[in-house]
């Protein structure tokens, strides 16, 4: 798929369409995100790991007032995108996006919900493919068990904000999370549950199930039964998927007709 | 931090379930609190007295009054501190009557939560910042908008206490549905008497601004300073040149063909047109939708009616202008529309002919309407008649619980015409209950019953057709037994609804509405012509079925609050507004789909959010929904919410 994947690029940045690609390069033996603007280097393009694109691509366009870029984007980083724009974060007339999907073990790795892009550009996508229901244990438990169950986990809290930092929908320029009013400084663990609460708060309708936060934790923590939970109630109380098209409004920010 | 508080008796409304000592006992143990008092009555010139002698004598920073909701008082302890030479925003509020003292009945826990609610509000009270208004200029002109009667009282009002007014109505002619009218209740005016004057007062007057046919297209601005888009649409008649005379209608090819509006469509009108003799403006109007010219661009060799015009006043070349005007008021007098009973199914309204709406009937009456005023249904003259009242008022099903307040009068009225005009009519009167609760008419409902209209409790279950005769079926519930009825006239006591026309304007100028669609005043009993949105007044129909005296009331009413708002050079704009932090704010722009007063504009050239603060109400919809943080509500800051909260929990 790599190599197939080059020779798609090449052809793109010889059209003169746009003024590079967004990718990830290897360098080293480590891949670091990286704008292409020459045909010579796609030779040094790698596909793994994953890593979150759209951050990348949020802050490239704020870089540069008016050029185009082409993206390699998963299925998360499209969604990532979708979602980052309905918050102007991110202008898609601006990005063409180079689709390719995921194969079934980092599909499994992630209990991704759609392992691959809208339109996929090289590569076949998984067919069949049904993502493991990470919120069933959860779902199972009895209330207080639910309790003790965060308890635990969120007591081993770092505050190293690393999940906030590779989440691709973070995009603040001063984080809640930093503010003393709610996250009293130099108290660790964070007071239970305010950190993690307010993160929960914030990815309401947002969370684009890519499980960047997760990887991140240095603890462990299973933040992605949080946010599966929050992204299935956004879908059963009001019919939203995050991630979706442009079209589909965030039911949390339109506001009643005044009656 | 000096804090004094003062927590208030209120006769006994307070103490009597709460220890009022114990909580002033407790109060003072705290380190930021100077001085803690109590009174009887702290609302009274004393109770103020005191707090303004503490503010001197004592140096206070910050005063807390533990009393009622601040809804009721904050505007008076406000003004006492600020007399007092306090900013008024350094005062707080404890509501320990509505939200403790009423609620309760144990003294001991009622007190317990009176300190814990006094001590929150002295933990706000500290973090309080001092607040100051800024001065608006006021642009001395109105805009009224609809030309019924509310809307041509209020124009006249205020144009008679010298300020300019521009009346916008809709339709070619002001007169709103009074003027479809023939006789009022209850002391039988004829309409065209009492309102004909007025409207000629109204084109007439130097202070008026008269524009008909035409519609608010949008109203951008606050409360001073409104900036107002109006769409005159196109007569194709020269208003300037045409007098009135009428040859044009007489000649035009479609006259008698197309169904009159005004008349209900019970009578004929051309494509040009009056609404009806007594217009003002008396200018003529080409139908765009039914003029053979304007759709066809030919009207047989040439239109008749430029042939039979002498002035030369017909332009089909018109097309729609747009008048920009500023003004500092705005009184919404949209009016109300008549309930459609086609859903009431059982009616058969709309199946047959004699089955009728109130206003048709009203039509009728009308000398200058479809008959010419003669009591003729149908070319008929009906002798068995039969009024359902409440046909879309009092009305859970069809979701308008509400009374229309005029239905049980202007049937009284029509009842009493029609006896008038056929005396050997059979009438009756089906009600569901008599509500005669204005001046005179009670008296008028008893004279009508002693012409011999009979009323009957219980109303009209179907109305259905056998043998070419209709015959309603109702229930007595007085006697508790059905009946039937024949009928050769069904009239429908149709209630009102708010008009259409009246959403567009709704949602330019942000106004709430009640539960029954009317516009929603800011209270009930106290600020009935108020709106919550400063500067819109409510008159009329528009804010809740209405009789004319109470319209016309109204009317005066909201005319006076738009003169006495225009009468200031200069008014002080509220401080509790949002403000943006641009360094923090991420240009997500969610707070700007929030708003409901669109009070945000985006900079592009920065990124950042910026909100106007003479037109944010400080709802705090924004404030809360910004994921960074970056919208600050003056005085319900965060952090002093937070101290509130933490105080109490
Ligand atoms: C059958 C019937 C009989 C009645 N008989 C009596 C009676 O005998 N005595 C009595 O006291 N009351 C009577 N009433 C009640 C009376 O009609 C009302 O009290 C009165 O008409 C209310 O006046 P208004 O100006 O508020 O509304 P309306 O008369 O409805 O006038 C509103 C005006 O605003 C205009 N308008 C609406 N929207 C817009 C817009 N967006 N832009 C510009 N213009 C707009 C409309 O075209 C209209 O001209 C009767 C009601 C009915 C239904
Ligand atoms: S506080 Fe309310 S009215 Fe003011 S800008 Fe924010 S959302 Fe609009
Ligand atoms: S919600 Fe906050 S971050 Fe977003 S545009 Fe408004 S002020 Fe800026």
């Amino acid at each position: 798929m790599e190599q197939e994947l080059k020779a798609h690029l090449k052809k793109l940045m010889a059209s003169g369409d746009v003024a590079g690609i967004i990718a990830l390069k290897s360098e080293r033996g480590m891949a670091k995100p990286y704008l292409f603007a020459d045909a010579s280097e796609l030779e040094c393009l790698c596909l793994t790991p994953k890593y979150p694109m759209a951050s990348v691509a949020r802050l490239l366009l704020d870089e540069d007032g008016a050029a185009r870029f082409a993206i390699v984007c998963r299925g998360c980083d499209e969604r990532a995108l979708r979602e980052l724009a309905k918050r102007h974060q991110v202008d898609l007339d601006r990005l063409v996006i180079v689709g390719i999907p995921c194969d079934e073990e980092m599909a499994r790795e992630c209990a991704c919900p759609e392992p691959f892009p809208s339109v996929v550009a090289v590569g076949t996508k998984l067919e069949q493919w049904e993502a493991e229901d990470i919120g069933a244990a959860y779902r199972a438990m009895e209330l207080d068990e639910k309790l003790a169950f965060w308890k635990h986990q969120l007591e081993k809290c770092n505050k190293c904000y690393g999940c906030r930092n590779a989440c691709p929908m973070c995009f603040c320029k001063d984080c809640e999370l930093e503010n003393a009013l709610w996250v009293k400084h130099g108290r660790l663990p964070p007071e239970f549950p305010i950190y993690h609460m307010i993160r929960a708060f914030h990815l309401a309708g947002k969370c684009i199930a890519c499980g960047e936060c997760q990887r991140a934790c240095p603890s462990d923590i299973p933040l992605m039964v949080l946010n599966t939970l929050l992204r299935e109630d956004m879908e059963e109380l009001f019919g939203y998927v995050s991630g979706t098209g442009a079209d589909a409004e965030n039911p949390l920010y339109t506001k009643e007709e005044m009656q | 931090m000096k804090i004094g508080v003062y927590v208030c008796h209120c006769g006994v409304n307070i103490s009597n379930t709460v220890d009022v000592q114990k909580v002033i006992s407790e109060v003072s143990a705290l380190p930021t609190v100077a001085v803690c008092r109590d009174y009887q009555y702290m609302c009274s010139d004393p109770g103020q007295e005191m707090i303004a002698k503490d503010i001197r004598e004592l140096g206070l920073d910050r005063v807390v009054v533990a009393a009622c909701s601040p809804r009721m008082h904050e505007p008076t302890f406000r003004g006492a501190v600020e007399a007092a030479g306090m900013n008024p925003y350094c005062f707080e509020m404890a509501n320990i009557r509505e939200q403790c003292s009423w609620v309760h009945e144990d003294k001991e826990q009622a007190t317990r939560k009176a300190a814990d609610l006094v001590k929150s509000s002295v933990a706000r009270a500290a973090l309080l910042e001092p607040l100051n208004s800024t001065e608006v200029p006021v642009t001395h002109a109105a805009l009224v908008i609809g030309g019924g009667i509310a809307g041509i009282q209020t124009a006249l009002d205020i144009a008679n206490s010298g300020y300019p007014v521009y009346l916008v109505e809709k339709d070619p002619s002001i007169g709103g549905h009074m003027a479809q009218f023939d006789k009022t209740f209850p002391t039988l005016d004829c309409a065209a008497c009492i309102l004909t004057p007025k409207m000629v007062d109204v084109a007439r007057h130097p202070n008026i601004e008269l524009l008909t046919y035409s519609e608010v297209e949008s109203i951008e601005g606050s409360v001073g300073n409104f900036h107002v888009r109006i769409r005159k649409k196109p007569r194709y008649v020269n208003v300037s040149l045409c007098t009135g005379c009428g040859s044009c209608a007489t000649a035009c090819r479609l006259v008698g063909r197309i169904p009159s509006e005004f008349d209900m469509g019970l009578g004929k009108r051309g494509a040009i047109y009056v609404p009806f003799p007594q217009a003002v403006p008396l200018r003529y109007t080409i139908d765009p939708e039914k003029c053979l010219m304007l759709k066809h661009g030919k009207c047989g060799t040439s239109p008749k009616c430029v042939d039979a015009c002498d002035r030369d006043a017909i332009d089909f070349s018109m097309t729609e202008e747009i008048l920009e005007v500023d003004v500092g008021a705005i009184v919404v007098a949209t009016g109300y529309k008549e309930f459609d009973p086609t859903i009431k199914r059982e009616y058969k309204y709309g199946t047959f002919k004699n089955v009728m709406t109130g206003l048709e009937l009203e039509r009728i009456f009308a000398p200058s309407g479809p008959t010419g005023g003669k009591a003729l249904i149908n070319g008929k003259v009906p002798k068995k008649i039969v009024f359902v009242s409440c046909v879309g008022s009092r009305d859970k099903r069809i979701g308008n619980p509400y009374c229309s307040r005029v239905c049980c009068m202007y049937i009284a009225k029509q009842a009493h015409l029609l006896k008038e005009k056929i005396p050997d009519a059979d009438i009756t009167v089906m009600y569901t209950d008599m509500r005669a609760f204005g001046k005179g008419y009670e008296e008028f409902y008893e004279r009508v019953q002693k012409e011999g209209i009979k009323y009957r409790r219980g109303n009209a279950a179907e109305v259905y057709e056998e043998d070419g005769v209709l015959h309603v079926r109702a229930e007595d519930t007085l006697m508790g037994e059905p009946y039937e009825l024949e009928a050769d006239l069904v009239v429908l006591g149709t209630g009102l609804e708010p008009s259409d026309a009246a959403d567009a304007i709704g949602h330019m100028l942000h106004l709430s509405r009640s539960a029954d669609k009317f516009f929603l005043e800011a209270h009930p009993k106290l600020r009935p012509v108020d709106t919550v949105i400063d500067g819109v007044f409510l008159a009329g129909a528009a804010q809740g079925p209405k009789d004319i005296p109470d319209t016309v009331a109204q009317a005066s009413g909201a005319a006076s609050h738009v003169v006495n708002l225009l009468s200031k050079d200069v008014i002080l704009a509220e401080p509790i507004v949002a403000e943006v932090n641009t360094d923090v704010c991420a240009g997500c722009r969610i707070c700007e789909i929030l708003c409901p007063y669109d009070a945000h504009a985006f900079d592009e050239e920065r990124n950042v959010m910026t909100i106007n603060k003479a037109i944010c109400k400080g709802c705090g919809s924004c404030a809360a929904a910004c994921p960074s943080g970056a919208i600050a509500m003056n005085h319900f800051r965060d952090s002093q919410i937070v101290a509130q909260i933490l105080e109490v929990i």
